[in-house]
């Protein structure tokens, strides 16, 4: 199988996440619940992760928070910001990791800035729709079907400014493209630990800014014991019950495996997109591609003579692993026009050979 | 032996604390707090040695992390609260 579904989750994981999970499941205790040698071994182990995403994202080891994935920290900071009827500003390639939690809340959503790569136009548009009257604004760093690179920086200006919480979905950015809590001002950053941050699966981050925080799950903390309340304090307000001791530990070790090889991630991906965007046949499909500042890893394509669905058919039987339909945003594909049919999407990692983004290539252009 | 028990609810700050310290060259370990210091159960202690509480309260209250409880303890076992 040639992997290129890393948008979803990425794979391989680097060596030494594996290794970092299997001595955290022969070694660790439950993080935080004694002090007996396992129980110090596992508390060593996240307190050495915290540190890690605190430095790596401009934060403080007790404003990250471990979650089950990027849902689970979106699903915190909506519930903590957003009740029935308040206006919420959400960008138009949102999630439904993003929309459902809106919706579910009951939110007043005003969805901004459609026009896929365009970052003037997705700016401008938030700047149009802030009004006193905005609970809290709502943005992807990165769209997980376009690969579309929004321009966060200058929404959290503004955000700042007009003193409008930021929630900041970091699912495809986290890892690959430079971001700080600090400078950014965020309310909340969410991230998965098992995308670009090649953690396992079952792993997120998210980090808390400036708030008090609601929690969505009471229970056990290891601290305060005496009090029927969760702990008013981070990160234990946010962490009921038994944590991932193995997932943090393999989240460490590719937390660490990408502050050391940040340089070359970006070369290498960059240079498998660029063969992508310039090799495939534009004749035989539409490509939804831009400049690299503006595209991160993930390049959605349209064959023109097929149905999505049958053409990610014929990849999977020739062993290509890419994803087709909508990918969990309908409001980016409505936004980009794609939503009736989808699209089919190729996401790279570090650990994407050339070799076998020449092979897709020559699959695809040789179809007929 | 005398020492020094900066008492912690949260154990991520108990874990900042002690990271700081030994930053610093103090030696510190970081232990399940006696009932005796806890307010609310289940919290997390530093110990160091006697000759470095002082300094060990200034590093911490200097970089804003703030403990909740002080304890000295005398080579007697016995423990008393103590103002640091």
């Amino acid at each position: 199988m040639i992997y290129l579904d890393n948008a979803a989750t990425t794979l391989p994981k680097p060596p030494e996440v594996l290794q970092a999970v299997n001595r955290a499941l022969i070694n660790a205790g439950s993080l935080g619940r004694g002090s007996h040698a396992a129980s110090v071994y596992a508390s060593e182990i996240a307190y050495r992760c915290r540190s890690a995403a605190a430095s790596m994202f401009g934060a403080a080891p007790e404003q990250v928070i471990f979650t089950f994935n990027a849902t689970h920290g979106l699903n915190i900071a909506i519930k903590t910001l957003v009740s029935k009827g308040d206006r919420v500003v959400i960008s138009g390639f949102e999630h439904n990791a993003v929309l459902r939690p809106l919706v579910a809340v009951g939110a007043d959503i005003v969805v901004v800035g459609r026009k896929l790569f365009d970052p003037d136009d997705t700016f401008a548009s938030f700047r149009a729709a802030i009004t006193k009257e905005t609970k809290a604004v709502i943005c992807t760093h990165v769209s997980n079907v376009f690969g579309y690179i929004l321009p966060i920086e200058k929404i959290a200006k503004l955000c700042m400014k007009e003193r409008i919480p930021l929630v900041i979905d970091a699912s495809q950015s986290a890892g690959t493209i430079p971001l700080s809590l600090r400078d950014l001002g965020a309310a909340f950053i969410a991230m998965p630990g098992h995308k670009a941050l090649f953690g396992p699966q079952g792993t997120g981050v998210l980090l808390c800014g400036d708030v008090e925080p609601l929690p969505i799950l009471e229970g056990g903390t290891g601290s305060v014991s005496r009090s029927t309340e969760m702990p008013d304090f981070l990160p234990d307000r946010l962490e009921a019950g038994t944590q991932n001791t193995p997932g943090i530990a393999g989240l460490l070790a590719g937390i660490e495996y990408v502050a050391e090889n940040h340089s070359f991630i970006n070369k290498h991906e960059y240079e498998l997109m660029t063969c992508l965007k310039k090799e495939i046949d534009r004749v035989k499909y539409d490509l939804y591609a831009a400049d690299h500042r503006i595209q991160s890893g993930v390049l959605s394509v349209v064959p023109k003579e097929h149905s999505c669905e049958s053409f990610a058919a014929k990849l999977a039987d020739a062993g290509f692993a890419v994803r087709f339909g909508l990918h969990c945003a309908p409001l980016a594909h409505i936004s980009a026009g794609t939503d009736k049919n989808g699209t089919i999407r190729i996401s790279v990692s570090a650990f994407t050979k050339m070799d076998d983004i020449e092979k897709l290539i020559s699959f695809m252009n040789s179809e007929k | 032996m005398h020492e020094y028990l900066f008492v912690f609810q949260s154990l991520t700050k108990a874990q900042k604390a002690i990271t700081l310290l030994r930053n610093h060259g103090i030696v510190a370990s970081l232990v399940h707090a006696p009932e005796l210091a806890q307010r609310s159960g289940c919290g997390y202690g530093i110990k160091v040695k006697g000759a470095a509480g002082h300094q060990s309260a200034a590093i911490l209250r200097a970089a804003d992390v703030r403990y909740d409880r002080v304890f000295f303890s005398k080579q007697d076992g016995r423990a008393e609260e103590n103002g640091l």
